[in-house]
């Protein structure tokens, strides 16, 4: 049951707000929360449930709950001086009456004409809950009384373009806090920020608000100066805005596919059926070159050069976002209507993560005006309820931001987001502080999260060696980042042998890129061999050449058919899981089924169709699991942050259960279950997430020849028998477990030592002599003296699979 | 086949410039192998991080900021964000007007 008030809610809101607004580049930061005299609220609306009968907060547009709340309105003006507060009002009357207050809603008196006054406060911020975890699965259940896959559709893929009114936010200006001498010690993280961004809007902007690129002009002590802004202008990505000359408006460019009528090619299938909408985002790679000639606008001189404003005309453009089509193709064959934006622009003005975020957006509401429009093939056919986002490198960390912009717009704009997926994903925002500002998937935000990742990643690759100036394992983390921070039905997939360029399969098509360009020999070197690493490497000096020596070649690297193949499984298999409620597709990610290409991966999962949290040990109180049951635990266990200034090779940021070398008589951790939630029987498993610290990784030797998983044992209490598991059973049970993955780049050691989920079936623990699963009182984890290292455990649940 | 250098960065110069307005210098770096990737480019002159760098679309350089002037000797060092930054030739010299490595 979650608690809310009002107070808490502005102030989060609040500490969002300023963290977006200096994304922004704003100079004024919002102020803290209190109310203006002119937007007093018109009406309370608190709306309480009972303990007992609780259910899920209505989510927006969601189905009606099948419980009826009881709902208290009243006019502010009948309320006391002290009860205007309505968090006061809220909080102290719900416990007189023994019930909880799920949410409220506050109509305010907004001054601004056709402004949204009923913005629903419902929307849960953060808390995992159970009830959430619940409604997400059984709503779309509701929504999807067939979820068995039918026939396959025709498909039909075209590109679609519009123009955009839109501010424009670009975050691209990192800042490292220069160090002060001597240099900190390796392992202290090096902080930084995501700095003021540019927010512009007019023309002017353009030439005014981003870095002047130089080249080479007619006579000696020339240059032509253009800004990629300008360029961007003059090469058609912007236009002038037709309504006011003096801004500009955004291309919005997508390659669209969907269903499509076997007997009129192009159209959607007849009939009145919405379907389901996937967005996809593709990240960072070279996008647009262009040459530059004199635009006549007048010359300026500084330090003895005369600088001539340039025009742009463009050279040539690579199409990042058509290398999903092989993806896209496939949803649409199952009834998906995908669509793949162009964020190029972006690309030209290197942003990280907001231009993007907000293209999203902007393609949202542009398919929300086809569904409005009659004159469009789209009308009244696509299903806002039933949305996903994917996104690439630094489109996945938008497509997280993007889910986080959509969860504050008005109920009208929102879309229910169903899944968001992150592939290869950058993680700029996961050492920000204070914490409210790193994007994370929780359940108000979206029903779902997965993340692949791959183990040949040459570029989110998770660098592991600090140096100098280097913040790259802070600034620069990987998908684990991001895993670690979700807490909706989630789940990772870590692919041995799969690198970050090939699921786009334009990055790696020489042919897409500029003849002659680095960015064409590169997708050469990674169409035809295994390297996806452009960037400096001390192993690799400049007199390396193309085609790199055969000892360059790592043949673990997984093909681009073997790519695309794995892609089409886990990618769209979560997708078609979450949209369609096909749940046959979750066991590709919970490890009763292997990828039909028998790649290894490790799996990290919470998911299901009923979920009953123990403890996540995220809290500050390790006497107490989450559920506030007891804790009992030896002295060598702790509640710790894992990362990489306390563990070599973590992925992780996230507090787990640290059993260092087991020591003493007692050794048996042990978790109390509260009296109304000991019976477990209509669940199948107990899950956790779980790894040991592996001290060599120097070689796949090195890795082989440490003891996995490590001897322990978890047990089930039921007030009078016991029955544990050991490690040698639980292995059985976790067939496809994998041990870390010996990765080296030149001298620098990739290996990633990371968690997986395991899952104990609970007919492991009943049956004959077993425990009563109707009634078990607690949870133990009994660890063995001879583990000798220490055992991270994290998660620990019961599902329903 | 072609030959070419595998995304190796490599800095041929570097001017220095005021910007259009506001302190600091504006610094323009000539080289090659800058791709674009999910990781941002990063530089210093000295112990001064560059700020707002944009770089050239074709891999040839970038543009930046830097928000004092450098001192006498600091050298350039430029990279990507995950990994150590690499020294260059490039030394700034006050005065020089368009110091070049």
């Amino acid at each position: 049951m979650s608690r809310f008030s009002k107070r808490s809610r502005e102030r989060e809101r609040w500490e969002a707000d300023q963290f977006y607004a200096s994304l922004m580049g704003r100079s004024e930061l919002p102020a803290r929360p209190e109310r203006p005299v002119d937007r007093k609220p018109s009406q309370v609306r608190c709306i309480w449930h009972s303990h007992l009968t609780t259910g899920p907060a209505p989510r927006p547009n969601a189905a009606p709950s099948p419980v009826t709340y009881p709902e208290v309105d009243l006019p502010i003006e009948s309320l006391s001086a002290e009860d205007r507060d309505e968090s006061h009002f809220c909080e102290d009357d719900a416990p007189e009456y023994d019930f909880s207050i799920d949410h409220f809603i506050v109509h305010e008196n907004d001054p601004t004409p056709g402004a949204d006054d009923t913005e629903d406060n419902s929307v849960e911020m953060d808390a995992e809950t159970e009830e959430q975890w619940r409604a997400a699965w059984e709503s779309l259940v509701e929504t999807n009384p067939t979820s068995s896959a039918s026939p396959p559709f025709p498909v039909h893929c075209r590109d679609e373009t519009t123009f955009r009114s839109m501010d424009l936010a670009v975050d691209g200006d990192v800042t490292i806090a220069t160090p002060a001498a001597p240099l900190p010690n390796p392992t202290t993280p090096i902080e930084y920020s995501i700095g003021a961004g540019t927010r512009f809007r007019t023309i002017a902007d353009l030439d005014t608000r981003f870095r002047r690129l130089l080249s080479p002009g007619p006579a000696a002590n020339q240059a032509f100066s253009i800004t990629n802004g300008r360029a961007l202008l003059d090469m058609g990505h912007f236009r002038v805005d037709p309504g006011d000359a003096t801004r500009f408006q955004v291309r919005l460019k997508a390659q669209v596919c969907h269903p499509t009528d076997a007997s009129n090619p192009g159209r959607l299938p007849p009939g009145r059926t919405r379907f389901p909408i996937v967005i996809f985002v593709h990240g960072n790679h070279t996008s647009i070159t262009y040459n530059v000639s004199d635009s006549g606008r007048p010359r300026t001189t500084t330090g003895g050069l005369t600088l001539i404003p340039g025009r742009a005309t463009l050279r040539h453009e690579v199409a990042s976002y058509q290398g999903y089509r092989y993806l896209q193709e496939q949803l649409a064959a199952a009834g998906v209507v995908s669509v793949s934006i162009d964020t190029n622009a972006a690309n030209l003005l290197d942003s990280l993560i907001r231009f993007r975020a907000d293209l999203v957006l902007q393609m949202l509401d542009h398919l929300r005006d086809l569904d409005g429009s009659s004159a469009s093939e789209f009308h009244e056919r696509l299903d806002f309820q039933k949305v996903a986002l994917v996104g690439h490198s630094r489109g996945g960390d938008a497509v997280a931001m993007a889910a986080d912009l959509n969860r504050r717009r008005s109920t009208t704009a929102r879309v229910h987001l169903r899944a968001v997926v992150q592939i290869a994903p950058t993680d700029f925002t996961g050492r920000l502080t204070p914490q409210t500002e790193r994007l994370k998937m929780s359940g108000g935000t979206t029903d779902s999260f997965m993340c692949i990742y791959g183990s040949h990643d040459g570029d989110v690759r998770g660098a592991f060696t600090p140096a100098e100036f280097s913040p790259g394992w802070s600034f620069a983390g990987t998908g684990f980042r991001h895993y670690d921070r979700a807490n909706t039905h989630r789940a990772m997939v870590f692919v041995h042998g799969a690198t970050h360029n090939r699921f786009n399969s334009i990055w790696v098509d020489p042919a897409a890129h500029e003849a002659g360009s680095t960015a064409r020999i590169l997708a050469e070197a990674q169409s035809d061999n295994a390297a996806d690493s452009p960037s400096v490497d001390p192993a690799n000096p400049p007199s390396s050449t193309f085609p790199l020596p055969a000892g360059s070649r790592d043949a673990r690297v997984l093909s681009l058919s073997n790519h695309q193949t794995l892609a089409r499984e886990y990618v769209n298999g979560w997708l078609l899981f979450w949209l369609k409620a096909q749940w046959s597709h979750g066991a590709l990610f919970n490890g009763t089924q292997a990828n039909s290409l028998s790649t290894p991966v490790a799996l990290q999962w919470k998911f299901g169709r009923d979920l009953r949290r123990i403890d996540d040990f995220d809290d500050t109180n390790a006497a107490r699991n989450m559920d506030s049951g007891s804790v009992i635990r030896p002295s060598f266990v702790n509640e710790k942050l894992i990362e990489l200034s306390n563990l070599p090779q973590t992925p992780h940021n996230d507090q787990v259960l640290v059993a260092d070398q087991a020591t003493g008589a007692s050794r048996v951790y042990r978790t109390d279950l509260n009296a109304a939630a000991r019976d477990v029987s209509s669940f199948t498993h107990l899950t956790f997430r779980f790894s040991k610290h592996f001290p060599n990784v120097a070689s796949p030797g090195a890795i082989a020849a440490e003891s996995f998983p490590p001897r322990f044992q978890v047990g089930l209490f039921d007030g009078t028998t016991r029955r544990s598991v050991d490690q040698t059973a639980m292995a059985t049970h976790n067939t496809q477990t994998v041990r870390p993955y010996h990765r080296m780049r030149g001298a620098t050691n990739l290996t990633k030592v990371h968690l997986q989920t395991w899952r104990i079936p609970l007919s492991a623990f009943g049956g004959s002599g077993g425990v009563s699963l109707t009634n078990i009182h607690a949870v133990e984890i009994t660890f063995d003296a001879d583990a000798n290292v220490p055992i991270h455990l994290d998660t620990l649940a019961f599902v329903k699979l | 086949m072609t030959t070419a250098r595998t995304g190796q960065i490599e800095v041929t110069a570097a001017l220095f410039l005021p910007p259009v307005s506001g302190r600091g210098l504006e610094i323009h770096v000539t080289g090659s192998g800058f791709v674009a990737r999910a990781i941002p480019v990063a530089a210093k002159v000295g112990a001064q991080s560059v700020r707002s760098i944009a770089l050239k679309p074709d891999g040839g350089g970038f543009s930046g900021l830097l928000e004092r002037v450098p001192g006498d000797g600091d050298r350039l060092f430029v990279g990507y964000m995950d990994e150590a930054l690499v020294e260059t030739s490039v030394v700034f010299r006050p005065g020089g007007g368009t110091p070049v490595a």
